[in-house]
């Protein structure tokens, strides 16, 4: 019998182990976590980029009455300047001479919409025309214009100079004997082909861009969009929890210089209308540098998200809580907003104020908007 | 129940009427019971665990032995982030994301190989003792879609003390560290590799601590201690 009390203890200390060990439930393996998110995807909009045609005259060079060798311009998409000016210029193929244009009619095309009776949209054009302009600073997405000047306008363009280059500038002050840095639309003859009507593109011109080797030269382009229409599909997503929204988006072209990037979140009133826009800010490179892109158009702050060639930012974000936007710290985050846009805006224009240039769009679902 | 008190008045009569020593040349067996504890960068909840020892005392002094050590406990959930996705982002209304922790049972059997000094008196003997072994953590098959199991090398150190209730029977109350080696804890991890695991809002949840490539954690367990009659030459 003593033999085995060893024993028998060794059996009672393992079965009180096991007593002590076991549990008759189960482990809970999952846990939520704060509050749900809502996401949803950026879409390229229908263009309202800067965007244009140039009407080259017959004659390259000047014909026997300059005074009729008129060129045409139409414009649209174009930012309201609070400082600078869009100025035009004429300037041979090879981009080594310019001469401003200083006298130019200008009309310009306002067109307001408003809903009749039967909820339809209702459109009225007002023109206004002002001759003789050497610049202007109007824009917005409602805008458009007409350019009408002749060769003459320019004074500094000799007789034997072909004119084969429309170009549009955006002065920051005085012009000088070339346009500034800012050349963010431009029209070749050769673009228009035999009709000498050729379609305006967006970008920078020429020696704009920041030399570098393998950059642009005089003569060169960074094409953002042709007429409006951009070659490349960025991509993303708006992703709501409870304060925080943030936006996650990638493949877009460098901003042209002068230009960057920003956001805004649209707010609707009750019938779903338009109701405020609010500035979400300038657009970041991604969590964790999370560093400013506003100089992404001359310089790249950020090599992990900005490639300088191609000439493409390759991820951008915002993150942003409704503790610092008044109009959306509501008891529900973020009601009644219902549009989140992501745009190109000209540094020349009011910052927080929505330009007309939305390259994405993301439509906030009902889960955050609340109706 | 009951038949836990019956085995617990059992060993207290048979360890009252037992007196202490040390006998060297014979096997004891130590039947333990405690805790594990791992370092927070281990990513594992402290565990229950039971444990068995067998030794060989060589001398007096040295003994050699193995050790069997069974824990039973969880992952640290809040390491471990996922989102569940309703909804397709692409369509109208957008998506709903549910983010949750997910922790889950861990199972670990530690096998090793020890050796022990021991400074045995008359009614306590302290020790220490070092061993090298393996582990094998079993993992929730049913959280992960599949089995799911790890082992490599372990090291262990330790040390403790017996206080003799008997002339083969004691108790035992020990420390030990033991190391797992190549650790790799985004084996706890069942979603790790998948795009679940990516959040849009890594401000806004805690980071676990940076990962290592071993996992030190503490044992410490209280024994009984039993010299079997007859066995290994001994009286």
């Amino acid at each position: 019998m003593r033999s085995i009390r060893p024993l028998l203890i060794s059996a009672c200390a393992v079965t009180l182990a096991v007593a002590a060990a076991c549990d008759d439930t189960r482990s809970i393996t999952l846990e939520p976590v704060g509050n749900l998110g809502f996401g949803t995807i950026l879409n390229r909009t229908s263009t309202n980029l800067p965007r244009g045609t140039a009407l080259f005259p017959v004659a390259i060079t000047a014909s026997a009455t300059p005074a009729n060798d008129s060129v045409i311009v139409t414009l649209a998409g174009l930012d309201s300047l609070t400082s600078g000016s869009y100025t035009l210029w004429f300037a041979n193929d090879s981009a080594t001479r310019f001469a401003r244009v200083t006298s130019m009619n200008l009309t310009v095309t306002r067109v307001d919409s408003t809903l009749n009776a039967q909820g339809d949209p209702t459109f009225t054009p007002t023109v206004t025309t002002r001759p003789g302009v050497s610049s202007f600073r109007a824009g917005g997405s409602n805008l458009s214009f007409r350019v009408a000047t002749a060769r003459n306008a320019a004074t500094a363009i000799a007789v034997t100079d072909s004119l084969n280059v429309l170009l549009v500038s955006i002065e920051p002050g005085t012009p000088g004997a070339a346009p500034a840095e800012t050349r963010p639309l431009w029209g070749r003859r050769s673009q228009g082909g035999t009709t000498r009507l050729a379609p305006l593109r967006f970008g920078a011109f020429g020696r704009a861009i920041p030399a570098s080797a393998g950059a642009p030269g005089a003569n060169q382009e960074f094409v953002f969009a042709t007429n409006g229409v951009m070659t490349i599909v960025p991509r993303g997503r708006v992703e709501v929890r409870g304060k925080i929204m943030v936006l996650n988006d990638s493949n877009y072209f460098r901003p042209p210089v002068g230009y960057y990037y920003n956001a805004y979140a649209v707010k609707f009133d009750t019938t779903g209308r338009f109701n405020d826009t609010v500035y979400i800010g300038r657009r970041t490179s991604p969590y964790p540098e999370r560093i400013s892109l506003y100089e992404a158009d001359k310089s790249n702050p950020a090599p992990s998200a900005v490639f300088d060639s191609p000439l493409v930012v390759f991820a951008m974000a915002t993150r942003v809580s409704t503790d610092t936007i008044p109009d959306a710290n509501s008891a529900q985050p973020w009601l009644n907003f219902g549009l989140v846009r992501v745009n190109l805006q000209s540094k020349f224009s009011q910052e927080g104020r929505m330009g007309p240039n939305t390259v994405m769009q993301a439509d906030l679902p009902k889960s955050v908007r609340g109706r | 129940m009951s038949r836990v008190l019956r085995s617990l008045a059992l060993t207290a009569i048979s360890a009252a009427a037992l007196q202490a020593q040390s006998i060297p040349k014979q096997f004891s067996v130590t039947t333990r019971i405690g805790a594990l504890s791992a370092e927070r960068s281990a990513s594992l909840d402290p565990a229950g665990l039971i444990g068995l020892d067998t030794e060989y005392a060589l001398t007096k002094f040295f003994g050699i032995g193995t050790a069997v050590d069974v824990s039973r406990g969880n992952s640290t959930k809040k390491d471990f982030l996922t989102r569940l996705r309703y909804g397709n982002a692409a369509v109208a209304g957008g998506d709903s994301i549910f983010y949750q922790n997910i922790g889950q049972a861990v199972s670990t059997v530690n096998l090793s190989v020890f050796g022990t000094l021991r400074y045995p008196s008359k009614t306590f003997s302290p020790f220490v003792m070092g061993g090298v072994g393996s582990y094998v953590m079993m993992l929730d098959p049913q959280v992960n879609g599949k089995a799911t199991r790890k082992n490599d090398l372990s090291y262990t150190g330790g040390v403790g003390l017996w206080y003799k209730l008997g002339e083969r029977v004691g108790v035992q109350l020990d420390a030990r560290a033991v190391t797992y080696t190549k650790w790799d804890r985004n084996i706890l991890n069942p979603a790790f590799g998948r795009p679940e695991l990516l959040t849009p809002f890594p401000e806004d949840f805690p980071v676990p601590p940076a990962s290592k490539n071993t996992a030190l954690n503490t044992m410490i367990t209280l024994g009984f201690r039993y010299i079997p009659g007859g066995i290994g030459g001994g009286n």
